[in-house]
């Protein structure tokens, strides 16, 4: 039979008995190691995480609407126009190229798991539906809550004797209020 | 100033109250496939929606380990935004309670912090601070997705609100795995001090949501409200039920506790954490001598060895980090 070509470790010298390999982005990271400092390193950690087998970028492809182990056909494996990310570089990174490659693959991915039927808020800034009042939140109640902080801040710099400051926020408070 | 250089709130568990929101430009490539000249304009027009206001910008291409290590060691600051490098950045209110990381894996994740439970407070503070960046710089939004980040965990509200929570009772009592199961459950993540599996963490826990799905902030910020009263009372339980059967015990350990903080010369991160929660737990059991010692949740990030040597650069040998530790705990506790 043939025999296992030893390594050591490559933080202490002893035997390695942990082959770690990682890819993130695209850049691969390699070490072998001894069980004390993969240890360390909280290699393997992983596999104790309840969430690790939740996560549905974890290593296992099990990302919803895709053929998990069969290679991507080319209609398959879209790429996105604006940045030029494929899904299947999606798929082993975990993480988008862009925001346009949300409508890019929009059809081609069960986003479901990740927003349900669709995401119930607004923007903070209430821009797109300013009357929906449960996410885009109230200008006015913003405006006051900004000068409440400015004046406690005010307070802060005159108790330090910071007056230029204190007169910078001065005139940014009556700016508000006006 | 920093946000931990308040006064305690000790009248809870909860030590100290994050909300984040993550954000990205619209029409710019996530930060993983910009140059970085294409990130350094990112961080200047972030810093230009908050140009009236005095603010702090780190430069992660040029600042030094032990200054990204402190700001990930005082919660201001992540592991992934130290290792981003050139063109990631950290933007810091004056206060030390807002903290902007630029490029770290969505181009800004806006956190507000505040000692003590402010849960509502702390959601109120980084919603208007990033409403000012959004109504200056466009951010990724698109029906039904909500806010585009990155990771599409991450979709929709893109906010984050989490706890860093003492729980010695439960942790001692061998409740915390039964209730770390139900938070997983319920949708929470329960971790170490500094993460995942971290060590020398005592009895303190950071608690999050998970993915927040299709729901609005305020529904995300209600029911994370709701899981931490929940836990509260979990640890009171679990209090009660130590104090009817290990009461003497206890006291022991918490005035040793005391004991030792009042005369150690040298002080090891590790220890200090043991001791605080003790001493932290004496506290809230009403322990004469143990509700005299002031600034526990104030020392508990003053005392983190990244912190520590940043402020004191000549520290360099963990021996005399050790004594300078043992000492600053002594002055702060009064």
């Amino acid at each position: 039979m043939k025999e296992l070509k030893k390594y050591s470790c490559e933080e202490c010298g002893k035997e390695a008995t942990v082959y770690w390999k990682e890819t993130v982005n695209g850049k691969v990271r390699e070490a072998h190691l001894c069980a004390e400092c993969a240890e360390k390193k909280e290699i393997g950690k992983f596999f104790t995480d309840p969430l690790f087998y939740e996560n549905p970028f974890s290593a296992f492809p099990i990302f919803p609407g895709f053929p998990a182990q069969k290679s991507l056909s080319p209609q398959q494996n879209a790429v996105c126009p604006t940045c030029g990310e494929s899904i299947r570089r999606v798929r082993e990174s975990g993480v988008f190229g862009c925001p346009d490659c949300y409508r890019a693959f929009r059809e081609r991915i069960d986003f479901s798991p990740f927003i349900g039927k669709g995401y119930s808020g607004e923007r903070l800034t209430g821009k797109e539906k300013p009357k929906k009042e449960a996410f885009g939140i109230d200008p006015e109640e913003t405006k006051k809550k900004e000068i409440e902080r400015l004046k406690k801040e005010l307070k802060n710099a005159v108790s330090r004797e910071n007056y230029e400051e204190a007169a910078r926020l001065r005139d940014k408070i009556r700016g508000l209020e006006a | 100033m920093y946000w931990f250089e308040t006064k305690d709130c000790e009248n809870s568990p909860v030590i100290s109250t994050r909300v984040r929101f993550a954000r990205n430009l619209e029409g710019k490539k996530f930060p993983q496939k910009l140059t970085g000249a294409e990130k350094r304009e990112i961080c200047e027009q972030v810093k230009s929606a908050f140009a009236d206001e005095k603010m702090l910008f780190v430069d992660y291409g040029t600042a030094e380990k032990t200054v990204k290590e402190a700001y990930v060691q005082t919660h201001l600051a992540s592991r992934a935004l130290a290792a981003a490098g050139e063109g990631a950045g950290l933007l810091l209110s004056e206060a030390g309670d807002v903290a902007i990381m630029i490029n770290e894996e969505d181009h800004v994740r806006l956190q507000a912090i505040s000692k003590g439970k402010k849960i509502r407070e702390t959601f109120e503070k980084a919603k208007a601070w990033e409403t000012r960046l959004e109504e200056k710089v466009p951010m990724a939004f698109e029906e039904p997705f909500g806010y585009l980040t990155a990771c599409p965990t991450n979709l929709g509200a893109a906010m984050r609100a989490s706890v860093m929570i003492h729980l010695p009772c439960l942790k001692v009592t061998g409740r915390l795995n039964a209730l770390t199961r139900y938070l997983n459950d319920a949708g929470f993540t329960v971790r170490g001090l500094f993460g995942e599996g971290s060590e020398e963490s005592g009895a303190i826990f950071q608690i999050s949501n998970q993915m927040s799905k299709s729901a609005a902030p305020e529904e995300i910020i209600s029911s994370f409200e709701r899981i931490v009263e929940q836990i509260i009372l979990e640890e009171e339980k679990a209090k009660d039920l130590l104090l009817q059967t290990r009461e003497k015990e206890l006291e022991d350990s918490v005035y040793r506790a005391i004991g030792t903080l009042k005369y150690a010369r040298r002080m090891a991160f590790s220890e200090w954490i043991s001791l605080y929660s003790l001493v932290r737990l004496g506290k809230e059991i009403g322990l004469e001598e143990a509700e005299k010692c002031e600034n526990l949740d104030r020392m508990l990030i003053e005392a983190m060895p990244a912190y520590l040597q940043l402020r004191n650069a000549e520290l360099l040998a963990p021996n005399l980090r050790d004594e300078y530790r043992a000492a600053r705990i002594r002055e702060m506790l009064g």
